[in-house]
């Protein structure tokens, strides 16, 4: 069996080597040499002793067939001939080839890039067995039937002990400690996971083992699994690490095993580095509802069973126990892969529809010079049909043509890919579940040599098609222009450059609607200036840091930066402005019960904070310094909060209780009213992308918890300055994390800017290939009418309207492409617009502009050739042929 | 003495070229031949030229190796030498070429008794 594939493949290597022949021919002179000097030598004539050497050696001709039979496959032998015609007929033609491959190679490429990134993220089934048993149990606060909340710990353990649906069901969180005594290993990921969450995600240690019953009792959780990465990077890949003991934030861990390398956990966008047990006191008066729960549903239970099955455990607990539930709480299921894909699928595959209509064009474009090219060489394929080369081998010719360079085209597209794609994911932007794990593997590989296959057969059997139409008599002896093949020719190209026209208009128009909705974005009121302010975060303090300590660092440092040079104002606040996520809490209207929300958004603040975010106060003040020192209960609210509450009347004077909801006070809540004193207009504190929130601002209070300093400067403030500030002022303090207000913009930008940058770049992609595809077929127009042209001017024709019309001529079939692509780009403007995260109008000036745009562009190429037609010497054009 | 010459089957050819590479080290086709003449003597006869194709097959299946050499004549000749997958193909087919040419005989000498 081994040897019949090694014959094979030696048959295969042969053909492909090609030029056997000429050794067997040596072998054979030498042989028959030899054999003539021996019946010389035997007393033969040198006559008779060739005749004998010839008789005694066999017919040399059929050992040459046999030979070339044994020695390889005759389709081989063939293919290869083909492909070395092919080759010398690129070389000799070495524009149009260049042309063509990078051509292709650009939308190959393209191709290769976006659906790597949508075989990794959307087509890789995620490394869990039987995922799609794997569901999410959250709270639906919004109503749009996505989790937007997680549970308290008591609910959760009540939904564990209370459900029929479910094999097992986990939670887990995230701590950062340092690892190593004294913290000297640096941070370090920290997944605490429940039990049963192994059983859940369906995963089990490489080496020692996962965590036993008796390790999740409260106070005794010292048990830690490694995961492989942290194994290889900070252990050595050493398997005696097993027993070993690990300080976390200095507390002890005995490792019991080492997760293997397919491990992962998607729904930490962090890489994970340990895994510890998570002891869970399932305490009713502990309401933080900040557990994500993952269950593992039953293989009898439908999704229907479990929806049912999860609704009828709540609404147990609130007649049991109604101090637990609010009344808004309403449990979803979500499965975990839809969790992951949701809000990237759908923008991922409209991606991948738009490159491969720069695909499209691109085939297009080459189909379209290969055509110009197929039919320069009409006459050469009769000839060749009529020396006796079959149809079959001819269109054989023609595809091996399109293989050669869609080949050439995918290779150097794989290459183009390759080097693409870093820059694609890094654009990208961040929150895509498994976006680190794109790149081009097999299967993207074989998608790519699908598309060569793909695109090489459509070429080739667009170059096939004249060669072997028509008849010997007609082509040989016809003139270029009157060839039926070449008026054919003509009508198909016009095609194209409509077909061509319209996806060009389609991308264009969907570009046009994302850039433009991006600009309005960056140039959007935020009701703050988010320019100019540095932002200075310190995410962990040194252990024994109290409240009077922060105190004194915070004013200190307050102090010192206010005086740096180029520092405007400095503030202080409990969240940094343009993050990822805010703070709420609930609130109710001191004496109306019903004047409530669950969710206000609050923000701690100094006095500068006004200043420095530039608010727009509407009416009555902000916090000053007394309000703070004094600890006066006042709030300033945003002009929404006052709409809402106060509609028409005067909210200056009016109460506010904070962390109370439907008069309930809540944990965290304040414990008198707070008096309002100021309205300030709406901010989009988010950012851009988010609508404005309901907001309320307190004065600062103190905690054994670091603030956030935000710092506006006139001049930009170099990083070694504040953290040189910071040293003076206390040594001790780790070295902060420093952002800017545009650095966070951008970052809350990202996705809308890559949507209009690639989007843009594909549609800039279709506009350039349309100009080329115009510009080919008009100059080819050209070139073949120069003696029409010739002849209509030696009649006295107007140069300006021979110009007139070939210029209009070539522009038809754009004009034809521009309407039918506008009509379409009503429905997939709609599609592009998703891209964005909040979905810009499409005004109907849009594809208008992209119209004109593309005209525009498509003249220009059009303008260059009809104006060599106008320069047509009426004199040489006639006596040319 | 019979006046038919058996024909040389493929396989036969095959062995025949493996024994005397085998035997003799490195050659070239020709020597080959000559030596294919040299131990069938006149019994075997075939066209010369029919010991290329089989070299090319056996060097297909792995069992010969050839390089570009000069002959002693001072001519730019191809050498063929077995290689060792030859070397254990050889010893498989003698073997079971010798028992069969061992049951073949056993027939013959049977068959007067009958």
């Amino acid at each position: 069996m081994a040897n019949r594939l090694r014959v094979l493949l030696s048959k295969v290597i042969a053909g492909l080597r090609g030029h056997a022949d000429g050794e067997l021919e040596t072998e054979v002179a030498h042989h028959l040499a030899l054999l003539e000097e021996r019946y010389v030598a035997l007393g033969m004539t040198p006559d008779d002793a060739r005749r004998e050497a010839r008789r005694a050696f066999g017919g040399v001709q059929q050992l040459t067939e046999e030979h070339r039979e044994v020695r390889s496959f005759v389709w081989i032998d063939h293919l290869r001939q083909d492909a070395a015609y092919t080759v010398r007929l690129l070389r000799r033609n070495p524009g149009f080839s260049v042309v063509a491959i990078l051509t292709l190679a650009l939308g190959i490429g393209a191709n290769t890039a976006v659906f790597s990134v949508v075989n990794a993220v959307v087509l890789q089934p995620l490394p869990y067995p039987d995922a799609d048993r794997i569901q999410r149990i959250g709270w639906d606060w919004n109503g749009r039937g996505q989790i937007t909340g997680a549970l308290a710990p008591y609910k959760f353990d009540y939904l564990r002990r209370s459900n029929s649906t479910f094999e097992a069901l986990a939670t887990w969180r995230i701590s950062t400690p340092d690892m190593g005594p004294r913290g000297s290993g640096g941070p370090v990921t920290v997944l605490h996971v429940s039990e049963d969450f192994f059983r859940v995600v369906g995963a089990q240690a490489g080496i020692g083992r996962t965590f036993l019953d008796d390790e999740f009792v409260p106070g005794r959780a010292t048990a830690a699994v490694l995961t492989d990465a942290c194994w290889r990077s900070r252990f050595g890949s050493d398997a005696g690490v097993i027993g070993r003991t690990i300080l976390l934030d200095n507390r002890p861990y005995v490792v019991t095993g080492v997760m293997p390398a397919r491990f992962e956990f998607p729904e930490v966008s962090v890489r994970t580095d340990v895994l510890v047990p998570l002891a869970l006191r399932p305490d009713p008066a502990d309401l933080g509802a900040n557990y994500a729960v993952l269950g593992r549903v039953r293989e009898t239970a439908t999704r229907a069973d479990v929806v049912r099955d999860v609704a009828r455990v709540f609404a147990q607990l609130r007649a049991e126990q109604p101090t637990q539930s609010a009344s808004d709480e309403r449990a979803v299921v979500m499965s975990f892969n839809e969790l992951h894909l949701t809000g990237v699928e759908q923008p991922l595959w409209i991606l991948f529809g738009a490159v491969s209509l720069v695909l499209l064009m691109a085939c297009t474009n080459v189909a379209n010079l290969v055509m110009a090219r197929a039919s320069a060489r009409v006459r050469e394929m009769a000839v060749r049909t009529a020396l006796g080369a079959s149809r079959g081998r001819l269109l054989r010719q023609g595809l091996t043509e399109g293989m050669v360079l869609a080949s050439l085209g995918g290779a150097l597209g794989v290459l183009t890919g390759a080097v693409v794609l870093p820059a694609l994911t890094a654009l990208a932007p961040a929150g895509i579940t498994r976006m680190d794990q794109v790149r081009v593997d097999t299967v993207v590989l074989l998608f790519t040599i699908a598309v060569v296959f793909a695109t090489g057969l459509a070429f080739g059997v667009a170059a096939s098609l004249y060669g072997s139409g028509g008849d010997i008599g007609r082509q040989t002896t016809m003139g270029r222009q009157g060839s039926a093949v070449s008026q054919f020719s003509r009508r198909v190209r016009q095609w194209l450059i409509a077909g061509e026209a319209a996806v060009a208009m389609v991308l264009l128009a969907g570009a046009v609607v994302l850039s433009f909705g991006f600009y309005r974005l960056t140039q959007l009121d935020l009701g703050f200036d988010p320019h100019g302010v540095t932002v200075v975060n310190f995410t962990r303090l040194p252990a024994g840091y109290g409240g009077d300590r922060v105190r004194a660092v915070e004013q200190e440092l307050i102090r010192r930066i206010g005086r740096l040079p180029g520092v405007s104002a400095v503030a202080i606040t409990s969240v940094a402005p343009l993050g990822e996520r805010g703070a709420n809490m609930p609130m109710t209207v001191d004496g109306r019960p019903d004047a409530t929300e669950g969710a206000v958004e609050w923000r701690a603040v100094s006095r500068g904070y006004a200043d420095v975010m530039g608010l727009r106060i509407l009416r009555g003040r902000w916090l000053t310094d007394s309000d703070v020192d004094s600890k006066r209960p006042v709030i300033v609210v945003s002009a929404s909060t006052a709409a809402r509450y106060w509609p028409g009347a005067d909210p200056i004077g009016q109460r506010i209780l904070l962390g109370v909801f439907r008069g309930q006070p809540r944990p965290g809540s304040l414990p008198v009213p707070s008096e309002v004193i100021g309205v300030v207009d709406d901010v989009r504190e988010l950012g851009p992308v988010r609508p404005p929130r309901r907001m309320v601002f307190i004065p600062q209070v103190t905690t054994s918890a670091m603030p956030t300093f935000l710092i506006r400067t006139t001049t930009p403030l170099g990083p070694d300055v504040v953290r040189g500030v910071v040293r003076q002022v206390d040594p001790q303090l780790p070295e902060p994390a420093l952002s800017t207000f545009d650095s966070r913009l951008g970052t809350r930008l990202a996705r809308d800017r890559f949507a209009s940058l690639v989007i843009g770049l594909f549609a800039a992609i279709a506009l350039a290939l349309t100009a080329i595809g115009v510009y080919g077929v008009v100059s080819w127009v050209v070139r073949q009418s120069t003696q029409e042209i010739g002849i209509r001017m030696a009649l006295g024709a107007n140069r300006t309207r021979v110009f007139g019309s070939v210029f209009v001529r070539g522009l038809l079939p754009v004009i034809a492409g521009l309407i039918a692509g506008g009509g379409g780009s009503l429905f997939t403007t709609r599609a592009f617009a998703a891209l964005a995260s909040v979905p810009p109008d499409a005004g109907g000036w849009m594809p208008l502009a992209a119209a004109i745009g593309l005209l525009l562009v498509a003249s220009l190429a059009a303008w260059i050739p009809a104006r060599r037609a106008m320069a047509v010497d009426p004199v040489v054009a006639i006596r040319a042929e | 003495m019979n006046h038919t010459r058996p024909e040389v089957l493929q396989g036969t050819l095959d062995l025949m070229i493996l024994k005397a590479l085998d035997a003799l080290g490195p050659l070239h086709g020709f020597g080959i031949a000559r030596r294919l003449e040299q131990v069938s003597g006149d019994v075997l006869r075939l066209n010369e030229g029919t010991v290329y194709t089989a070299l090319l097959r056996l060097g297909q299946q792995g069992w010969i190796a050839s390089t570009w050499g000069v002959s002693d004549r001072n001519r730019k000749a191809r050498f063929y030498s077995i290689t060792r997958a030859g070397r254990r193909q050889l010893a498989r087919e003698a073997e079971g070429w010798a028992q069969i040419a061992g049951v073949v005989n056993r027939v013959l000498k049977l068959a007067p008794e009958e």
